[in-house]
């Protein structure tokens, strides 16, 4: 029982914007972020490959009431990587109050945010970010 | 035996399903699910906090992602799948959120037993006994559009639109059809059961349709030996 590309590896990889994910070899489909077996079809049979970062915001929301340890308004989305996965992360550089739906669809381009540990968590964490492309 | 559930939002499910499993092998003849929760105690930020642990730690959690927030991008992909102007969709919901009070004023166990109309018009008199200007809602909508009284959680949820943080504990017995017939004559009967669960939110893709909900409905439907169509009222 291995994984082939851990928690760890993903993160270091983000730390410098970088977007690895797997590739599954039995039906092409790729797993972002790391899981131990293809989210489409559930082999184990995967490659680690980068992801070009880039994809269209399927949907988003503003954090107007935020969690312990955040500080609210910010933006949360769901970006389609042009690879075809979904990823969820926080999008930067907009306007929280210009945040419209017309932000579907837009292009966007991978970053990534240090989120200092909570007493909840093991330590600092990371997270993807999306800005716009112009 | 005891046994402890925690499923977030579903606990309370999964923990009678549980107990259903019990009941229907014949393992146990009468089993007490019970369920508490306990929010008033924590601030906001805190239990705000809470909640989201139900989200993957991994990669949900750092985006500051919570629960509200989880439906909110859900009410965005849904307009936009639709092609249902927000504006039209928020109005939808309102009366969602107006609807759900008037029940909770019939039952007397009810979190808020107050319309909106009461809350509205509660807020009306406060201002005109203080002496204030007095707010000019024409109708329940208008007051829930008013963002000074319905404040933005999460883009586009208002505060109606979301659970209330709660203090309070429900319990069920669960019994045999044996065991039934001596507690009590009016019965419900469980027909079928079902449960699925689902990695992060961005893993499934369109959540619109979530598979979990679509494959433990089918589980339940297949126990059950019925279609859809031979169901009287459908419950989610």
């Amino acid at each position: 029982m291995e994984y082939k590309l851990t928690h760890k590896a993903y993160t270091s990889a983000l730390r410098e914007n970088r977007l690895l994910g797997l590739k599954c070899n039995a039906c092409g489909g790729y797993t972002v972020p790391p899981k131990k077996v293809c989210i489409e079809c559930a082999s184990e049979d995967l490659d680690i490959v980068e992801l070009s970062g880039r994809g269209e915001i399927r949907t988003f929301t503003v954090i107007r009431v935020a969690s312990e340890g955040f500080q609210a308004p910010y933006i949360v989305g769901i970006v389609e990587l042009d690879e075809g996965p979904w990823l969820m992360g926080n999008i930067i550089d907009v306007d929280c109050d210009g945040a419209t739906m017309d932000m579907i669809g837009r292009r966007v381009r991978l970053g990534h945010a240090v989120i200092p540990g909570d007493k909840y968590s093991a330590g600092e964490r990371v997270t993807a970010t999306f800005g716009l492309e112009n | 035996m005891r046994k402890g559930f925690e499923g977030v939002c579903a606990t309370a499910s999964v923990a009678i399903r549980d107990a259903f499993m019990w009941v229907a092998s014949g393992y146990n003849d009468i089993v007490l699910v019970g369920g508490t929760e306990r929010v008033l105690v924590m601030d906001t930020p805190y239990a705000t906090r809470t909640f989201a642990m139900g989200s993957d730690s991994y990669y949900e959690g750092p985006a500051g992602i919570t629960f509200p927030g989880v439906f909110a991008m859900l009410a965005h992909l849904y307009s936009h799948k639709y092609g249902i102007p927000l504006v039209k969709l928020k109005e939808q919901m309102a009366m969602v959120a107006i609807k759900n009070h008037q029940n909770g004023k019939l039952n007397p166990k009810a979190q808020f037993q107050a319309t909106i109309r009461d809350l509205m018009e509660a807020r009306i008199a406060r201002a005109t006994q203080r002496g204030q200007p007095v707010p000019t809602w024409a109708d329940e909508m208008e007051f829930l559009r008013d963002i000074k009284v319905n404040p933005v959680i999460a883009d586009p949820l208002q505060l109606y639109d979301c659970c209330p943080f709660s203090d309070g504990a429900a319990a069920l017995v669960l019994a045999s059809r044996d065991k039934t017939r001596r507690l009590t004559d009016k019965p419900v009967l469980i027909a079928g059961v079902g449960q699925c669960s689902a990695g992060p939110l961005h893993n499934q893709k369109d959540f619109t349709r979530m598979k979990a909900r679509i494959l433990s409905a089918k589980q339940a439907y297949t126990q059950a030996g019925i279609e859809p169509q031979g169901a009287g009222k459908h419950g989610i």
